[in-house]
């Protein structure tokens, strides 16, 4: 799997790309703390070239919600396939965490 | 799909992409009627031998595990992990509030969790020396 960093004025985007399992987690983890380190706190994960999610790589992710939430920062997912939906539905997250369609959708949800 | 398929790995992380090859591979051959079904099992399966690699067998290269994957004629699929490390007892396992969890970064038992939501029977055969993990699924419609 990949990971590939954006900046754009007032928020960073994560691109991930492929597969993020219990093995690949760990990039994951890597890239958010050094962006969190860097004291980027508008952080926005597209997912519209993952491919594949199991709880290792969605525990990579919300392990930083809260802290990210703490520095009134905001963590936002777009471009979600319904299969990689599908995983956030079944444990709930759909509920509780900030998802879009597209990256013109998070460009307005850090505007406003 | 063959009669019954089976693939043994070392307990390595890196060999879950091969697992999700395999159950995939079989799968290609059942007409499963949506890609979040198949995605679904795959994912099952990768969470049950993650948790064993990790918990059970401490990520020790030289232990194995085995799948095996099969479909009978009532269209259940049934997918046995071979496991020679302490069986872990997920049926009674409970995760706790997702928004709790998310507040205090805890991310651990999502992965029975998603078992769990996903498969329709689970069972678990001890033997003095292994445990087998019996995931059964219903083909049918996916759950949300």
């Amino acid at each position: 799997m990949q990971v590939q960093v954006y900046d754009f004025n007032n928020y960073t985007s994560v691109y991930l790309i492929g597969e993020i399992d219990a093995s690949s987690s760990v990039n994951v983890q890597m890239t958010l703390q050094d962006l969190l380190n860097q004291g980027k706190k508008n952080i926005h994960i597209n997912c519209e070239n993952l491919e594949y999610i199991s709880s290792a790589g969605l525990g990579a992710l919300m392990s930083f919600v809260e802290e990210i939430n703490n520095s009134n920062g905001q963590m936002i997912f777009s471009d979600l396939k319904p299969k990689v939906f599908n995983v956030f539905q079944l444990l709930g997250l759909d509920q509780i965490m900030n998802i879009v369609n597209n990256h013109k959708d998070v460009v307005t949800f850090f505007e406003n | 799909m063959a009669t019954m398929a089976k693939l043994t790995i070392n307990c390595d992380l890196k060999n879950l992409e091969i697992v999700r090859d395999f159950v995939q591979e079989q799968l290609n051959e059942i007409p499963l009627n949506c890609d979040i079904t198949s995605n679904q099992i795959v994912l099952a399966v990768d969470e049950a031998c993650a948790n064993s690699i990790i918990h059970g067998n401490l990520c020790d290269h030289r232990k194995q595990l085995s799948v095996e994957i099969y479909k009978d004629d009532l269209n259940d699929l049934h997918i046995n992990l071979y496991d020679s490390s302490p069986a872990f007892d997920l049926i009674s396992f409970q995760m706790k509030d997702i928004r709790e969890k998310l507040k205090n970064a805890d991310t651990g038992g999502m992965g029975i969790c998603l078992i769990k939501k996903i498969m329709d029977e689970i069972a678990i055969e001890k033997h003095p020396d292994y445990c087998v993990y019996k995931f059964t699924k219903h083909l049918k419609d996916p759950i949300a």
